[in-house]
């Protein structure tokens, strides 16, 4: 096992965290009270060629390997502090881009990659609906096949990225098909007659990246629209969410690096008693497991990446590393908070953000509840 | 060893040889599919040719764990656009599936 960088993964992941430092910062405060798209940000990133990077090159995307990528959001997620762009990049990276590389055909390529690439398409994935979520045999929403398109009809909610969104993909079983058989995927334009977005829900966090309902009444789409055969529903999402939980906390151990960094530096500065506050055992554990975690969300997260860059099936490492990840992170936010005390708690420290950013990825890509269901059916159980 | 070295018994005679083969790949799957994924002991012993989803053995959770053992047992990297209901209907229908993607039968299928 050889855990060393290449030149290029080390450049690469270093112009990343710098680019992120820099660009990706500004206004967070105000643009987070407010519950604000960062459209310029969003835009930045793509410039530098983060939408792009699971994509192939003849695609329109840089073609970056699994593990690679995985790096560089990593390093995106040190640089910045706004986890709702980083988690809206992500959402649309794993689960709208990556089904239209595996599933799609190459007009449908051709139509939507190269606005996704260059940040002028936004894409969601429209699969949870009010009365299922990883259920999905229970999905209500239904399409129906007359001549040469699909009348869609249903509702679909908590959609990131739906209210900014251009495209989604939008899961209906076929109505003369049952069960796991009919379960198909459309991509959807959003300007289609029968589509309503709503939008403005009031997050605790992740609040920069907006989150919508989608009302399908009668939304009329050409057959060509359906990604992959009809019954490929199951297929593209079992896909997605594997790429999902495979790379999407990457960016989260990038938080946990940052976070253990600045968790560092403030008890060699604070003093108490005489002495910085680093010298009292209980202080410097916190740090100690910090670091734990984040080097073995690291080890997961690095593993998965290059069992699907071997082309592997990994549900069980995928829903590994989003488990621990995930909760790693809420833990770490907790401990990044307690160590800095009261400053810690205060808002304009920006500290208490993560915390509550980090609680909706035990919750998002399948709650931690789901991910110990997958594992435990994988184990026999 | 691969786990197809272990699962195909060789024969002098071709023709016996291919109908081993192909009884052998329908055993493997069927047992394990009885063994790990049925839940429901009245649909023992499970015929090659039941609905797999009809009747509830494969869900989206059972189907992970089915193609995680497929590819280790048969030496076959299964591609997400491959994971299709019709490809997992059946003990028959997964059979026909694996034998298209073992390694060395893909380029002979395709001459």
């Amino acid at each position: 096992v050889d855990f060393s960088l290449s030149a290029e993964q080390r450049k690469l992941t270093e112009a990343a965290a710098g680019f992120a430092r820099g660009k990706l910062n500004e206004d967070l405060a105000k643009r987070e009270a407010a519950g604000e798209f960062p459209w310029d940000a969003w835009r930045a990133c793509a410039d530098f060629g983060i939408q792009g990077l699971p994509v192939p090159v003849e695609l329109g995307g840089a073609g970056s390997d699994v593990l690679t990528t995985a790096l560089v959001m990593e390093a995106l997620g040190y640089g910045c502090r706004d986890n709702g762009l980083l988690f809206s990049l992500n959402a649309q990276m794993w689960s709208v881009e990556l089904p239209l590389v595996i599933f799609g055909t190459p007009e449908q390529q051709r139509a939507y990659l190269p606005g996704l690439v260059s940040g002028k398409v936004i894409g969601g994935h429209a699969m949870t609906e009010p009365s299922s979520g990883s259920d999905a045999l229970h999905m209500r929403s239904r399409a129906e096949r007359r001549g040469d398109s699909y009348v869609l009809n249903g509702a679909k909610q908590y959609i990131t990225n739906a209210p900014v969104a251009d495209l989604l993909l939008v899961y209906a079983a076929v109505a003369d098909r049952p069960g796991l058989a009919g379960l198909s995927t459309f991509l959807v334009d959003v300007s289609t007659p029968g589509v309503v977005v709503s939008g403005g829900f009031e997050k605790m966090g992740l609040r920069t990246s907006p989150m919508g309902e989608v009302a399908l009444s009668g939304c009329r789409v050409p057959a060509a629209s359906r990604l992959g055969p009809e019954g490929a529903g199951m297929a593209v999402f079992n896909s997605s969410m594997e790429w999902e939980r495979s790379c999407l906390f990457a960016s989260a151990a990038g938080a946990m690096r940052r976070q253990l960094e600045e968790c560092v530096a403030y008890p060699r500065s604070r003093e108490q008693f005489g002495q910085p506050i680093g010298n009292f055992q209980a202080v410097a554990g916190k740090l100690a497991d910090m670091y734990v975690r984040l080097e073995a969300a690291r080890l997961l997260i690095y593993r998965v990446a290059w069992l699907k860059q071997q082309g592997r099936s990994a549900p069980a490492e995928a829903a590994a590393a989003k488990l621990f990840t995930s909760e790693a992170w809420v833990r770490t936010s907790q401990d990044a908070i307690q160590t800095h005390g009261a400053w810690g708690y205060l808002k304009d420290a920006g500290i208490e953000r993560d915390l509550r950013d980090a609680i909706a990825s035990t919750i998002y890509s399948g709650t931690s509840e789901i991910q110990r269901v997958v594992l435990g059916r994988m184990l026999g159980l | 060893l691969s786990a197809r070295g272990q699962l195909i018994h060789r024969t002098s005679d071709p023709a016996q040889r291919k109908e081993k083969e192909v009884a052998e790949v329908e055993t493997v799957i069927n047992d394990y599919i009885s063994r790990e994924l049925v839940r429901d002991p009245s649909l023992l012993p499970l015929a090659d040719g039941t609905s797999l989803l009809e009747t509830g053995i494969l869900d989206s959770l059972s189907l992970l764990r089915l193609v995680v053992y497929l590819e280790e047992r048969f030496g076959v990297a299964l591609s997400d656009t491959d994971l299709l209901p019709e490809n997992f209907s059946s003990v028959n229908a997964i059979c026909g599936y694996i034998r298209v993607r073992q390694p060395g039968k893909q380029a002979a299928a395709h001459g």
